[in-house]
């Protein structure tokens, strides 16, 4: 216990992050340590430590004795606590960034303390979600110091400490679904000169989910280019990360054309998806829609359902393709078209909204012609009229 | 709760104000007491005079509990208000819209200063919501001068979203076991409106992903039949599947339908943008009828009138797409009131009161 105490004011005298961030942080072997919560070491602390410094320290002893009693509320509580008197001693450091990575470490062990909290609420007259947006809260106030810190130069300036902030809360956001809360953050970090400097791990995780953000906001060219970044990128080591990548990465690519290969479908253990390639190659809506309901739950909880239910279209275009294909005419019955799809499996649909569903595929370009209603004919274009769904993306 | 105000006045509306608009000459039609109508400061009805809303005054101190009212006379406020006043056919609808709409918003500022939360605030806010959901097909075609249609949405959608917040408190609380029985039985009994509210909010987002989100990740008991159509709607939508969007919605019961027709402006715009596309040619026509029916237009005269909104040519009840002429710049089409006043206020004030299910809509034609 003493010794941990002189570890800690050695570290803060040479003012070495790294060693400081660990000793700070709740994965590392002194946060299971019982003797440490006691009342001891906090005098102890008080002795050998001097303000602001001090008190950082007592915050960060009474949430490993608050976890040792397995609170996870009380904990929580003491982090956020700790990070407050960090994000002014942040303050204070004028010219100075050598704080960041204990900021860093801080600030996951205080998500994660926020995650604990929440599940521990339970039987508590809470709403849920509470602790999220408290600890959402304070990741910002330290975030405001870091982003106001514009005077320094590169070398010294907390400016560094932004993104992986930012990192944290996209992960708040998600959770509690308050993506829109993440608009002004993405301003200042596109804006800042520092963008392609930060980390790579820091700018994968951000890239990955700006990806997420631009699949919510329908915006798949977007989506793909921010997902390919992190797949890329991400170490190859990581098949973990890169099977999270591709999770969503794999249903933009198909909707803009590119099919995944099941080679790589089995590398990631991602087969579900395989079953949905097929389908939509096929044109066959009847397996789409079993492959849907049967992996509902998965979509639904990776939050691709949607992106999934959009996949009909191109399902459409396949099999409307097919048809051209086996009546080697351009113009095709448009009773031919209700007839396959009736074949496959689309069976509460009539004339109209085969119509309905043929002008769409031509609205947005993937069939070139147009339909004639009163002749019941979709006249197609006699050069390239189901034009690669891969060479539209450009719009 | 008993760190919290609650009000003690029994009055739809309370004594002090009663007095001081008497006195100001500031009482609404619909207050006065029919026997001093003629003088030249008529007196109020006590039985008819409803708080008005007013901004909190800055620096106010703590509000009077006497000029609040606990939430069981806000409930009956409402009932008052949808039993006797908007069912009023002796004045323009507008007018009762006004003077309803400001007593509602009064009664939710006192849901705020009281913390009324749980299920009390459930059963004031729901009502609410229908009102402004019927009120917005209802007054559609007005002028801005005298309906803003924004603003009514505005103040749905900030009640429904109330409402979506309280019932995920109430089945997080009702997941944990409670002692209080009564509270229970309380509980019980509010739970009966929420798919409709849920169903409501969907179809307000038709087409949204994060409103489809909330959707598909609804607790299974709250799928219901209408849940589960307008789940259906907005996924088609989603895909601007046109023709499928609008057939479903005509199988929506009576105030889900008033709410959908909100976007009613949206879907058929988006949809001559599709066909202007689809249907590009210089020579071919699509039959007005068909067109009449997919886009639900009782009135042919409105189609001609889209159809020339958007730069389309409608001649001999034929429409003709052209791509190039489309007029994109547009993002609506003409307001267009789907159901006829006769019909609308027919299901006054039941619609407004309770889960419309049972209403059947034929007769709307």
């Amino acid at each position: 216990m003493d010794s941990y105490i002189m570890q800690l004011r050695r570290a803060w005298l040479n003012q070495d992050g790294d060693v400081l961030a660990d000793l700070l942080s709740l994965s590392h072997n002194h946060a299971t340590n019982p003797q440490l919560g006691s009342d001891a070491a906090m005098t102890k602390a008080m002795e050998h430590l001097s303000a602001p410094f001090d008190d950082l320290v007592l915050h960060h002893i009474k949430v490993i004795s608050s976890l040792n009693k397995d609170d996870a509320l009380t904990s929580y509580a003491h982090q956020s606590a700790a990070i407050q008197s960090l994000a002014k001693i942040l303050q204070l450091q004028k010219d100075e960034n050598w704080m960041l990575p204990v900021m860093n470490s801080m600030c996951l062990d205080l998500r994660r303390l926020a995650l604990k909290a929440e599940a521990s609420k339970f039987g508590k007259n809470q709403k849920s979600g509470e602790v999220l947006e408290k600890c959402a809260e304070c990741l910002m106030s330290c975030f405001r110091v870091c982003a106001a810190d514009n005077r320094n130069s590169e070398d010294d300036t907390k400016r560094w400490g932004m993104l992986a902030l930012v990192n944290q809360l996209w992960k708040v956001y998600f959770r509690i679904n308050k993506l829109d809360l993440c608009k002004p953050l993405i301003r200042i970090i596109e804006s800042s000169g520092l963008k392609d400097q930060f980390a790579l791990a820091q700018k994968i995780t951000y890239k990955f989910f700006m990806g997420r953000k631009a699949i919510f906001d329908s915006d798949y060219t977007a989506a793909d280019e921010y997902l390919t970044y992190a797949f890329v990128r991400c170490h190859k080591e990581s098949a973990k990360n890169k099977r999270l990548i591709l999770t969503y990465l794999v249903p933009v690519k198909m909707l803009l054309g590119y099919m995944p290969k099941k080679s790589l479908l089995e590398k990631y253990n991602l087969l579900e998806f395989w079953e949905l390639v097929e389908a939509v190659k096929r044109g066959n809506l009847r397996s789409l829609e079993e492959v849907m309901n049967k992996h509902e739950i998965f979509f639904i909880s990776a939050g691709i359902y949607l992106i999934v239910e959009k996949l009909k279209l191109i399902t459409y275009r396949n099999l409307f393709k097919k048809v051209y294909l086996v009546l080697n005419t351009h113009q095709i019955p448009v009773a031919s078209l209700l007839a396959a799809l009736e074949m496959h499996g689309v069976d509460d649909v009539d004339m109209d909204e085969t119509e309905c569903l043929v002008a769409n595929l031509i609205y947005e370009g993937k069939i070139r012609g147009y339909i004639s209603h009163q002749h019941k004919k979709l006249v197609i274009s006699k050069q390239n009229p189901f034009p690669q769904l891969s060479s539209l993306n450009s719009n | 709760m008993s760190d919290f105000i609650v009000g003690t006045c029994l009055f739809m509306c309370p004594e002090k104000e009663r007095w001081m608009r008497e006195r100001e000459g500031l009482l609404h039609t619909f207050e006065v007491d029919e026997k001093t109508k003629h003088l030249k400061r008529p007196k109020a009805d006590p039985s008819k005079i409803v708080k008005c809303f007013s901004r909190p005054a800055a620096g106010q101190l703590m509000p009077d509990t006497s000029e609040l009212r606990p939430a069981s006379v806000l409930l009956s406020t409402i009932r008052y208000l949808f039993t006797n006043v908007v069912t009023r056919v002796d004045y323009d609808w507008v007018m009762i819209y006004d003077f309803v709409f400001d007593r509602l918003r009064a009664i939710r500022q006192e849901v705020v200063i009281q913390r009324i939360r749980g299920p009390q605030s459930v059963q004031i806010l729901e009502p609410i919501v229908r009102f402004h959901v019927y009120a917005g097909q209802r007054l559609c075609e007005k002028n801005i001068s005298v309906f803003d249609t924004k603003i009514n949405s505005q103040h749905l959608l900030e009640c429904l979203k109330q409402l979506l917040v309280l019932y995920d408190e109430l089945e997080e609380q009702s997941s944990m076991c409670n002692p209080n029985f009564e509270e229970n039985i309380e509980r019980l009994s509010i739970g009966n409106n929420r798919p409709q509210m849920e169903a409501l909010y969907m179809l307000l987002h038709l087409g949204d992903s994060s409103a489809l989100g909330r959707g598909i990740s609804l607790p299974h008991k709250y799928r219901g039949k209408n849940v589960k159509l307008a789940m259906k709607i907005s996924l088609a939508w989603f895909l601007k599947n046109y023709v499928r969007t609008l057939r479903l919605i005509q199988k929506l019961p009576l105030l889900l339908k008033f709410g959908v027709l909100s976007n009613l402006r949206l879907l058929r715009r988006d949809t001559f943008q599709i066909m202007s596309a689809a249907y590009n040619s210089k020579l071919l026509t699509f039959p007005g009828l068909k067109l009449q029916e997919i886009l639900m237009y009782r009135d042919v005269e409105k189609l001609s009138a889209d159809c020339k909104l958007f730069n389309l040519s409608f001649a001999y009840e034929n429409v003709q797409f052209d791509a190039r002429k489309f007029n994109k710049g547009l993002l609506l089409a003409n307001p267009d009131m789907y159901f006829t006043v006769q019909t609308l206020q027919k299901y006054l004030p039941i619609i407004l009161l309770q889960d419309d299910d049972a209403i059947n809509d034929d007769s709307s034609s």
